[in-house]
């Protein structure tokens, strides 16, 4: 059925016709809309669901990671400081190897406080052993939350659901809700192997001495190498059911391409219209999109990539003191690729904290790059720049 | 014979079905949770240290006689006091937050009115004798302690039957006299002897007593009126307004002006309004002040006005008006507030020029009372034990503390037992005046007092406070029949249901639930805390709805 959906609803939708059976989570601007709209399903009877109010997400999360344990199919959202205060439970959803679906909207870390996007929060989790995927759309938000059930099920793992503030989690867009039958489908019902259960008592994530841990943390590692495949036949699967799939990585005018923007989120739909526009200019562009960022899809980066002859990563993040962290990610993937083979890749940091990057500064900075002109290795774009007294003064102290 | 390990053959996440028990996490704590009871509001308030909500949990079980039994450990007059006392407990009543406070009186007047086996067995004779001047309630909570405590113990009183002032003071209306007859004959039957109109004095020497008896407790209260102190006032139709109540309440009817203005605005103004208006007079109750500083209890006052008496405040007598040998009225200064006195209310000051007649008949003080010392060694004045400097010779009831009700009597009677006791068997005073709180049988905490932040409101829910039905006003007038009507077993059960227990586990269980290490175990009547395992998080505290639970630090 098609409704008119912001990304927020997009999200809400998702999760009801995953038949989400646990919901706990605190608001947060700009996430509060799609707890909200869950409220409203489960108070409406449209969801047969338990909606658990807590004091904060360390408490959201944790409620999860309970009732995930005892074998519910759960669900919870937040952004920005909200992740952050769920950090450690983030971890143990991971290591417990539960199933978990979150709604990250991005949002901007304070101080200074922002309630706009950019996708320091997300990525500051990087390393906790769950999945992570961008999405572009309030269409793909809601394919993208059956599917993450679907994947982190199969290979139990938790899946962060990431969607850009405002840009998407509040604009309206015609989405295709698809029937609950054809979910129903697609997602059986949660069977969880190991779970919570009074008639068989037993100590979860007990105490695991140096002679087993690293064989627990391998089987995440082994899980995430074939979560890729799974997400692969998911999307390929909902592809069947629905008519939409939208791969791992989004390519975008690479046929005869010079110069490939690479990025996540809606930035990536604005550089589509960058990419037409020096198209018309004559200069080859194309564009990547990274819609799967864990597990990262390192072979489909370089056979997508092999050849090109420069390659521009587009950050709304900052690893302070290096570079964006989807440059570093491209960068150390395309390492493999015999040198004749390995196009530049160059970084520039654009839009924290909600600036907006528009169709002119993506335009711009494809020039810039096609000509030689846009610097190495990372440009921070449309920023003030130190004056130079500035910079002396600082030097001197 | 060691085998290959596979990776396979472990689990996808960290999982065990041994015990962590073999861990002992207990060592980690610096805090432990302790069960402990705490005082509960209403009983930090009650001046006869009732254990309130331990009475009412009981009942909340359905226990109806374990409920009377306990309230009547050391009470001797529950029936009484749920009819008469101004319930200080429903005040501070942390339901008041929740749905309106407990009527804890009318579950008191529920259980006090249980009959059966209700009264404690007697300690064995001890051989010891108190003497006792005064059967009011002061005197028969004494008596019913130190009898209770295995003492020989005889009463004296001048009035033809023990009660002292809940018999020649409190109208039928509020106390109907069988309830009194009951429990002063359970305490009787417990082998107080009373010995009435016997007046100290007169029919027997203090110094008699004092001989007789090892211990004299002297527990004769307030019977004497204070006077105007205005022209007029020895006129035969002035009446002393406590000696007219004990005449109407004996019921004798004398003649009486049809209308007649009342003099006071405490409990003795209201007795004798209300009961004028029931033998057929027309009172008016004249006070200096305004209606919230009168010292009467409120529901009182709601009542009488209720009733319909008027009420004349600002007003004080300055004149009793007489023509022709007969009172034509009460000449009144209109008074305004001023700044407040040594009692916190605002003073009366005259407003100049502003005399006035109230028409009346007759009037009637109603101005406070004293103690009448005839007969005793002058005026005794005791410590807060108690204890006078005369050896052996203690106070109690008003004449100790003046605290002004009958329930402030029972409590002080209680505490003076306690202290004769300790004096008849050890010829020791105790160091310090006891706390009926602390004579409980249950062990509570009496020092940590359960305040309402103190609540898990997460668990509590606003409940409304059940109506306390009254007889309508037109029944009341022309009878001295009972105003407030009681309550059934079921209504007194369901209001013992809707107390919070503050400070008393109830067995809930939230801390067995919420122990992230399984810590808390089910015991006898109750939980203990497994310390080998106890980490001290203090989660149970937190989410024990009545403070029942306390952290301490662990000293090692």
């Amino acid at each position: 059925m098609k409704k008119l959906l912001k990304g927020n609803s997009a999200v809400a939708y998702g999760v009801k016709l995953a038949r989400a059976e646990v919901i706990a989570a605190y608001p947060i601007t700009p996430q509060t809309s799609i707890i909200e709209d869950l409220a409203a399903f489960v108070a409406k009877g449209e969801l047969q669901a338990t909606f658990v109010k807590v004091e904060s997400e360390h408490s959201a999360l944790a409620a999860c990671i309970g009732a995930a344990s005892a074998g519910a199919r759960v669900f919870t959202a937040t952004s920005a400081q909200g992740l952050a205060l769920m950090h450690e439970l983030i971890h143990w959803a991971a290591g417990a190897r539960l199933p978990i679906v979150l709604a990250d909207v991005n949002r901007a870390m304070a101080p200074g406080w922002s309630i706009w996007t950019d996708q320091n929060d997300t990525l500051s989790q990087r390393d906790t052993g769950w999945m992570q995927l961008y999405c572009a759309s309030s269409q793909e938000v809601v394919d993208s939350v059956v599917q993450a059930y679907k994947v982190a099920e199969k290979v139990l793992l938790p899946v962060m659901i990431v969607l850009d503030a405002f840009f998407l989690s509040h604009t309206h867009e015609v989405v295709d809700v698809p029937e609950q039958t054809l979910v129903d489908r697609f997602l059986p019902p949660l069977d969880l192997p190991l779970r919570l259960d009074v008639d068989r008592p037993g100590a979860f994530g007990n105490l695991v001495f140096p002679d087993r841990y690293m064989e627990f943390r391998y089987k995440i590692e082994l899980a995430h190498r074939e979560a890729l495949e799974v997400w692969r036949e998911v999307d390929r699967e909902w592809g069947e059911l629905v008519g939409r799939s939208y791969g791992l990585l989004e390519a975008y005018r690479l046929e005869d391409a010079e110069t490939v923007l690479l990025t996540a989120g809606t930035p990536a739909s604005t550089g589509k219209v960058a990419v037409d526009q020096l198209r018309q200019e004559g200069i080859p562009a194309g564009l990547v999109r990274l819609r799967l960022f864990r597990p990262f899809p390192a072979a489909e980066l370089e056979r997508l990539l092999s050849g090109l002859r420069r390659v521009v990563v587009l950050d709304r993040n900052c690893s302070y003191g290096h570079h964006g962290i989807f440059h570093q990610e491209v960068k150390s993937a395309l390492y493999e690729l015999p040198e004749r083979r390995r196009p530049q890749v160059l970084g520039v940091v654009a839009g924290l904290g909600g600036r907006d990057i528009t169709v002119a500064d993506l335009a711009a900075i494809l020039r810039q790059a096609h000509r030689g002109e846009l610097a190495a290795p990372v440009t921070w774009w449309n920023v003030l720049q130190p004056e130079e007294e500035a910079v002396a003064l600082a030097v001197a102290k | 014979m060691a085998t290959q390990a596979r990776l396979r053959d472990l689990p996808y996440l960290p999982f065990s079905d041994k015990p962590t028990t073999n861990i002992k996490t207990g060592t980690w704590k610096y805090v432990e949770p302790v069960y402990e009871n705490a005082l509960p509001p209403c009983a930090h308030a009650c001046p006869a240290g009732n254990d309130i909500s331990f009475f009412l949990l009981t009942l909340a079980k359905g226990d109806v006689l374990g409920a009377a039994r306990w309230l009547r450990q050391r009470n001797p007059i529950p029936a009484t006091l749920g009819r008469v006392c101004p319930h200080p407990c429903e005040g501070p009543c942390n339901r008041a937050w929740l749905g309106g406070a407990i009527a804890v009186h009318m579950v008191e007047r529920f259980l006090g009115d249980v009959a059966g086996d209700v009264i404690p067995a007697p300690a064995p004779e001890t051989g010891k004798k108190v003497a006792i001047v005064g059967a009011g309630p002061a005197g028969l909570a004494a008596a019913y302690n130190l009898r209770l405590a295995g003492h020989h113990v005889e009463v004296f009183d001048d009035k033809p039957a023990p009660g002292g002032y809940l018999r020649t003071g409190i109208p039928e209306y509020r106390l109907p006299r069988a309830v009194l007859d009951r429990e002063v004959d359970l305490i009787a039957q417990l082998g107080v002897v009373f010995r009435q109109k016997v007046r100290v004095g007169r029919e027997v020497s203090f110094e008699e007593l004092r001989d007789s008896f090892d211990a004299v407790i002297v527990a004769v209260g307030l019977h004497r009126s204070r006077a105007l102190g205005i022209p007029g006032e020895n006129h035969p139709q002035v009446y002393n307004g406590v000696k007219l109540l004990e005449q109407l309440l004996a019921g004798e009817r004398p003649e009486l002006p049809q209308r007649m203005a009342v003099v006071g605005g405490g409990n003795t103004a209201m007795d004798v309004a209300r009961s004028l208006l029931r033998v057929g007079v027309a009172p008016v109750v004249v006070y200096r002040r305004t209606r919230a500083e009168m010292p009467a209890i409120a529901a009182e006052v709601e009542d009488a006005m209720a009733e319909g008496i008027p009420f004349e405040f600002l007003a004080a007598p300055v004149r009793v008006v007489v023509e022709q040998g007969r009172i034509v009225g009460l000449a009144c200064q209109r008074m305004t507030l001023g700044e407040p006195d040594a009692s916190g209310r605002r003073r009366p000051v005259p407003v100049p020029g502003s005399e006035f007649v109230l028409p009346c008949g007759g009037v009637v003080t109603a101005l406070g009372e004293v103690t009448d010392w005839e007969g005793l060694p002058g005026e005794l004045a005791a410590d807060s034990r108690q204890v006078t400097a005369i050896p052996g010779v203690f106070l109690a009831g008003d004449v100790a503390d003046g605290a002004g009700t009958v329930t402030a009597a029972v409590g002080s009677g209680i505490r003076v037992a306690q202290v004769v006791d300790s004096y008849l068997r050890s010829s020791e005073l105790p160091a310090q005046a006891p706390r009926v709180q602390a004579l409980w049988p249950r062990r509570v905490n009496v020092d940590r007092v359960v305040e309402f932040s103190r609540l898990n409101l997460a668990y509590l829910r606003s409940l409304p406070r059940p109506p306390i039905p009254h007889r309508p006003v037109e029944e009341r007038i022309g009878s001295f029949v009972e105003v407030v009507e009681g309550w059934s077993e079921q209504q007194a059960i369901a209001e013992a249901r809707r107390c919070i227990e503050c400070g008393t586990c109830n067995e809930c269980s939230n801390c067995l639930y919420f122990c992230p290490d399984v810590a808390i175990h089910r015991a006898d009547g109750g939980f203990v805390v497994d310390r080998e395992h106890c980490k001290g998080c203090g989660i149970c505290v937190e989410e024990c709805p009545r403070d029942a639970l306390t952290l301490r630090e662990v000293v090692r």
